[in-house]
């Protein structure tokens, strides 16, 4: 156990380090750096180009800029963005809180919404209600999300009036307000996700359903809750649970669409406006910080799994 | 056996009435189970033998009224103790399974939950036919079934999981797991058929051994003669779903009464004529989509006659004995049968 989490902790740092030097050079083939966007692209003379290139340290070798963020980074430094003036680390640490509340919120409430849903759908499968309950999510899922966010954030102005506020409102000044503005983006990512822990779920519940032990479990009387929920659910929750944790990740890295449409502060839309600044600085910080925690809900997901199925106990 | 047996002083725990369970497949329906008969008295073993796909299963799934879907019972009664089962609600009939009426399955490796300990799934047979629901009164009878099949460390090993136990630990477990209420009958859906020569010698002792302590009646379902001879009091033969012959074991084996017995027969292994070739049945089942209309086996018998394109009833053949054929019913033997086999060679 204690050496197993050890192992992923060292695959962390490998996978930060692999993911930090990805996003560094592939970035340095972006057109344009933070000196054209600094001076302006009009009226600037080469000499002054050449020296807030010189100040940022862009003249320098690739591999030597590269090493001197990476000292930075080993204490605990992302630096300060040339474009901004302010620490990365200060708006990193304003920016994640944002989209992990979001993240969070939208993957309890999907699944909330997708596995008794799930679960219900695998018991009356190939009947109409296991119909009804497919087609529906399936339709929400063809919907881009962001042609649902903009549906919902037209609704919410328009008709829920105090329900819903556009103006972000950080959980230290207000849960309730916090919710306000939180409550149709998580609708509008949880909604679509939602129907893949669905069709996860019923699937991997027929499938154990179908399983012999399940007839044992009849044969002797069990009662039918303890049949469904505790025979078949406990074993269909390993994959159920895998695809929560891949969900967690991409849902995650994948906020930009959803926090621009609702003016979210956060990591995603803070990316989005790192790269067509050319803020390299903010735009690895953030990248970085998005890789970790998927990596790390991800080690959860690995430790949550010998609870749920006793064979994994020897191998982890 | 028919209703005026020479037994009925005597109630049966189990009395089956043309029993008719067929499978709605995509593909056709499948005429699994045909009007199947027959009584198990108390502290009886009545074995059900036959080939792969001759309804034996599915004949053990209708009586639990756990027929996997696209089956489905169409006709027929069973009664447990006078009860009868097909007219049961789903909840009465959840308390009948694993309390008076219960089964072991064919595959103890999948037949446990692999999730659960055993002491759970032990405990949770008690539980859910007990008032309380006790998890303690539960654990008691789990420990007493545990030490009874012949796990030691009753304690210790309720805490494992499945997949820290063997093959043949794990059947015995399905089979404390059966016998955990006392239950008055038990189906055993091939009991030995997944496990080693010598853990089935053991298995099989141990069946006998519990059966006798509590006067439970057991239909054995299986393919095994060696087992059929060892255990059973009495025997029905199943043949492309319906029983073709049923008869004290003994008698059976003595002295056949259904062709298909009779070459199931010839061809076991014996262990004076070591160097002869097995005779083998030829043809294989029919299409069980599409059953024949006369006698099932006609097309496989050496025996076959016109009258065979008739489908002959199960009819009494002798004392506490029925067969499926025209042959017999009319009182011939097969005691002429290879010579009848050399001519019907000649013929063709």
């Amino acid at each position: 156990m204690i050496r197993f989490v050890a192992e992923r902790l060292i695959g962390l740092v490998l996978v930060l380090f692999v993911v930090s030097a990805v996003v560094f050079f592939l970035g340095t083939f972006i057109p344009g750096d933070a000196a054209t966007i600094l001076v302006g692209s009009e009226g600037a003379t080469p000499e002054q180009f050449e020296r807030v290139r010189e100040e940022l340290g862009l003249n320098d070798p690739l591999i030597v800029q590269y090493a001197n963020w990476m000292k930075g980074v080993v204490r605990g430094d992302f630096g300060t963005s040339p474009i901004t003036g302010r620490s990365v680390n200060d708006e990193i640490k304003s920016q994640f809180p944002v989209s992990m509340e979001l993240t969070l919120l939208a993957t309890i409430l999907s699944t909330v919404i997708g596995l008794p849903l799930g679960i219900f759908a695998a018991i009356h499968a190939n009947r109409i209600t296991d119909f009804i309950i497919r087609t529906t999510l399936l339709v929400t899922f063809s919907v881009p999300i962001f042609v649902a966010g903009i549906l919902l954030l037209l609704i919410g102005s328009r008709w829920l009036g105090p329900l819903y506020t556009s103006t972000y409102t950080p959980i230290s000044e207000g849960i309730g307000k916090n919710l306000q503005s939180m409550i149709l983006p998580t609708l509008s990512i949880a909604i679509p996700v939602s129907a893949m822990t669905m069709q996860m779920t019923r699937t991997s519940m027929l499938e154990m359903l179908n399983r012999p032990f399940i007839t044992t479990a009849r044969a002797k009387g069990a009662r039918r809750r303890n049949i469904l929920y505790i025979h078949a659910l406990k074993n269909a929750m390993s994959p159920i649970l895998t695809l929560l944790g891949f969900q967690f990740g991409i849902l995650l890295g994948g906020l930009f669409v959803v926090e621009t449409i609702f003016s979210l502060p956060g990591l995603g839309r803070g990316l989005l406006t790192a790269i067509s600044q050319r803020d390299y600085l903010l735009m690895m910080a953030g990248t970085m910080v998005i890789a970790a925690t998927f990596v790390i809900v991800n080690v959860i997901v690995d430790l949550a799994y010998p609870i749920l199925d006793p064979r994994q106990r020897d191998t982890t | 056996m028919s209703d005026d047996s020479e037994r009925n002083d005597e109630q049966p725990v189990l009395r089956v009435r043309g029993l008719t369970t067929r499978f709605f497949a995509s593909f056709g329906i499948v005429h699994a189970v045909s009007d199947v008969s027959f009584d198990v008295y108390p502290g009886e073993t009545l074995g059900i033998v036959g080939e792969s796909g001759s309804g034996k299963s599915v004949t053990a799934q209708s009586i639990l009224r756990l027929v996997p879907k696209p089956g489905r019972i169409v006709a027929g009664s069973i009664k447990l103790d006078g009860v009868e089962l097909l007219d049961l609600e789903a909840e009465e009939m959840r308390r009948i399974r694993g309390r008076t009426l219960s089964m072991v399955s064919q595959n103890p490796l999948t037949a446990l939950n692999p999730a659960l300990r055993i002491g759970w799934q032990l405990d949770e047979a008690h539980r859910s036919h007990s008032k309380t629901g006790s998890k303690k009164e539960a654990r008691v009878r789990t420990k007493e079934m545990l030490t009874a099949v012949g796990i030691a460390d009753a304690d210790e090993r309720a805490n494992s999981y499945p997949y820290e136990y063997s093959g043949g630990m794990r059947q015995r477990i399905v089979i404390a797991m059966g016998m955990m209420n006392e239950p008055s009958l038990m189906i055993a859906d091939e009991p030995t058929t997944a496990l080693d020569v010598t853990i089935q010698a053991q298995v099989i002792e141990l069946m006998k051994q519990l059966i006798e302590e509590h006067n439970m009646a057991l239909v054995l379902i299986t393919h095994n003669m060696g087992v059929v001879a060892n255990m059973c009091d009495r025997v029905a033969v199943m043949y492309a779903g319906e029983i073709v012959e049923e008869a004290p074991i003994d008698e059976l084996f003595e002295d056949p009464k259904h062709p298909y017995t009779w070459a199931l027969l010839r061809s076991l292994p014996s262990i004076t004529e070591i160097d002869t070739e097995l005779p083998t049945i030829s043809g294989s089942p029919p299409d069980m989509t599409d059953p024949p209309s006369g006698c099932r086996f006609r097309a496989r018998c050496p025996f076959a006659e016109a009258v065979c394109e008739e489908h002959p009833d199960l009819d009494i053949v002798g004392d506490r004995r029925r067969a499926r054929c025209w042959v017999t019913q009319r009182g011939d033997s097969f005691a002429r049968g290879d010579e009848l086999l050399i001519d019907k060679g000649k013929q063709s």
